[in-house]
């Protein structure tokens, strides 16, 4: 017979680092979990940064310059996958040290903690750099199995173990919903690669296993995303989990299946444009109102956020739509750039939360916020610029990724939809002000930011680095990031995917 | 035809089986049930020509998975539940009246199309020349599949310490509200 043996270059091993560099922390961290000796947690959070930043440099030194596919169609990395891995590693990163600089401390870093950890991440870095349905598959239960444990178990309590017995549940159902979805592609074309799908799914415009396929891929990953209807999970889990790990559900994971749903839509799905757009137009505009109207009314801030981060899975989903249009490049860019000042606001805020958050008070109420501004200037004016940046205000990376969104929205003609984006919007406005108004205008009610860490330095760098961060994309650099994301999505588009040296043996 | 009909019974049982595992009051006949249940999935495999993969699910479901089953009920302790009253709340039955009706409109809109792709490489005749199911499979895993193998073995042992770490009782933690 014919068998077809991988050949493991050295090139591959580079373009793999970042996978095999977390692989081989989380288990080293999972020793470490049993060692009395080598498992204090200094140790501890010098393996997961170890292993962290060998990935990162991976992603940027190790990865070939044109998308490259390994293993037949398994590991495929080029810029989009670079963009995707890159991002996730550095939320990763700006999670860990927040957890490192913040009360949970000791809780976190914790061998089997971290161990899971990594794995959660490999999942991710694995699933943006796959070709095929299967690895895409195991890189996302990989991520979604240890998320379902790090929502409970970090810092057990009753609402954090009901938070995460509900993230299961749901999740166990959508992905069942995902897998039929793919099986019915599968069955329908063949084929279990992306790139291939795109070739025979033109052939099969109108045919109900496809249609069917697509739309149970949608809803599966649409509750990954948390778009409505599909979010009934996010608020009570991002309430219940352990903000860090909110953190990473919201702007980790949200990366990890954009990323697939891109090259998914863009590339293999292109051709079922019109099976997927009024299904992926409708998620956009209920996620846009449920998610908006929802937060006005939330008390605890981690649930507003839960809601604005639905909202803007909605304004995401805007991008995803004029995806099918004449030139993907821009759409792909705009969600890319859109994605990226996502993260970047949302661990901001989120990292502002941490370092409020104490033993006494982990879920923080908009209330608690009240007279921020008099304790601690720097942190509410940090939290300020995330806030109008979450609103869409110039001149934030919230605005010009709004702009952009819209803007390839608009030259696609889907006016409804930018309607109710902007719309949204508005209405978005009151709840961030709210939160502006309660740090800058109010006394203190109660004194919940009483506790300044130790480590504040690291903090204030990392919300230094987000503000600065933020105010830069917004202002200075948006072209520039905007044409080298241009330039990754061309690559998305054009689909020219160099295959890795074969040997053939007998 | 006689393949169809041999399709037809087991799914009815297959179907039949199901129902009794999640309605049966007592979870030791409940899992007796999961096992019929995974017996008759394995026959599915069999009349597909996968014989490797049917060995398999005999082996590894209905033999370990099962017996596992039944050591935790036996552990446990768990005997028979109490009878509730058989009354479904309206928007349950509301609930219930949809997945019947959604489940019927796919299952049509799946009959009315044939596989309309191209067939895989692996023909139940390839197979056979090839050197048969076992050969093949392994063939296929550990060279065209070998990165999703891989990346499963992650996923395996990410479950195991998931497990691990959320049964274990640790003293120094209390859940506290």
């Amino acid at each position: 017979m014919n068998v077809t043996i991988p050949t493991l270059t050295s090139e591959f091993y580079g373009a793999s680092l970042p996978v095999y560099s977390l692989c081989l922390g989380s288990v080293v961290a999972m020793l470490q979990g049993v060692s009395k000796r080598f498992g204090s947690d200094k140790a501890v959070l010098a393996v997961l940064l170890l292993s962290l930043i060998g990935a990162l440099g991976g992603v940027f030194f190790g990865a070939p310059s044109v998308e490259t596919s390994y293993l037949s169609g398994g590991y495929l990395v080029g810029d989009l996958g670079r963009v995707g891995q890159g991002l996730i590693l550095g939320i990763a990163l700006v999670v860990t040290l927040m957890f490192s600089a913040t009360f949970l401390r000791a809780k976190f870093l914790r061998g089997e903690v971290t161990s899971l950890f990594l794995m959660v991440v490999t999942g991710m870095a694995v699933m943006v750099a796959s070709d095929d349905i299967i690895t895409l598959f195991i890189g996302l239960e990989l991520s979604s199995i240890g998320l379902y444990a790090l929502v409970g178990y970090i810092n057990p309590s009753r609402r954090s173990q009901e938070g995460a017995i509900k993230y299961f549940v749901l999740g166990a159902f959508a992905t069942s919903l995902l897998l039929f979805g793919f099986a019915l592609l599968y069955v329908a074309t063949g084929t279990l690669r992306l790139s291939e799908m795109a070739q025979i799914l033109p052939k099969l415009l109108d045919h109900n296993w496809v249609r069917l396929g697509v739309l149970f891929a949608l809803s599966g990953l649409g509750f990954k995303l948390g778009l409505a209807p599909f979010h009934l999970w996010a608020p009570d889990t991002y309430e219940a989990a352990p903000t860090g790990i909110t953190a990473l559900m919201a702007t980790a994971v949200k990366v990890m299946v954009l990323v697939v749903v891109v090259r998914f839509f863009a590339g293999s799905l292109g051709a079922v444009y019109e099976v997927w757009l009024p299904a992926t137009t409708f998620l956009a505009m209920v996620s846009m109102i449920v998610g908006n109207v929802m937060a006005l009314v939330q008390a605890s801030v981690k649930r507003m956020l839960a809601y604005s981060s639905v909202a803007h899975s909605g304004y995401m989903a805007i991008a995803l739509c004029a995806l099918g249009g004449t030139s993907n490049d821009f759409p792909v860019a705009a969600l890319l750039y859109y994605l990226i000042g996502y993260s970047i606001i949302s661990l901001g805020a989120f990292s502002v939360l941490m370092w409020l958050e104490n033993d006494q008070n982990d879920n923080l109420l908009i209330d608690d916020l009240a007279g921020l501004a008099k304790k601690h200037p720097w942190a509410a004016f940090a939290m300020a610029v995330f806030m109008f940046s979450f609103a869409g205000m110039p001149p934030t990376v919230g605005f010009m990724g709004k702009f952009f969104v819209f803007n390839a929205a608009l030259s696609n003609q889907l006016y409804s939809l930018v309607i109710i984006g902007l719309v949204g919007s508005a209405i978005s406005l009151f709840y961030y002000l709210r939160i502006i108004v309660r740090m800058y205008m109010s006394e203190p009610v109660r004194v919940a930011v009483a506790l300044v860490p130790n480590r504040s330095w690291l903090v204030s760098g990392i919300l230094g680095t987000a503000v600065v961060a933020n105010l830069a994309l917004g202002t200075l650099l948006p072209e520039h990031l905007l044409k080298s994301l241009v330039s990754t999505s061309q690559e998305v588009a054009a689909k020219k995917v160099k295959l890795a040296p074969v040997a053939k043996a007998h | 035809m006689s393949q169809e009909l041999m399709f037809y019974a087991t799914a009815f049982l297959i179907t039949v089986c199901s129902v009794m595992v999640v309605t049966n009051r007592n979870p030791v006949v409940s899992a007796i049930y999961l096992v019929g249940d995974l017996f008759l999935l394995a026959a599915v495999f069999a009349s597909l020509d996968a014989h490797f993969v049917a060995a398999i699910q005999v082996l590894v479901y209905a033999g370990a998975i099962v017996v596992l089953f039944m050591f935790v009920i036996m552990l446990l302790n768990l005997g028979p539940e109490g009878k509730a009253h058989l009354r479904i709340p309206a928007p349950e039955l509301a609930v219930l009246v949809l997945t019947i009706i959604g489940f019927t409109t796919i299952g049509t809109l799946l009959l009315t199309g044939q596989a309309p792709g191209v067939g895989g490489e692996w023909s139940p005749e390839a197979i056979q020349t090839n050197g048969g199911n076992t050969f093949t499979i392994a063939m296929v895993l550990f060279t065209k599949f070998i990165w999703p193998f891989e990346i499963s073995s992650i996923l395996i042992l990410l479950a195991v310490i998931a497990a691990i770490v959320i049964a274990k009782k640790d003293k120094k933690q209390v859940v506290h509200d």
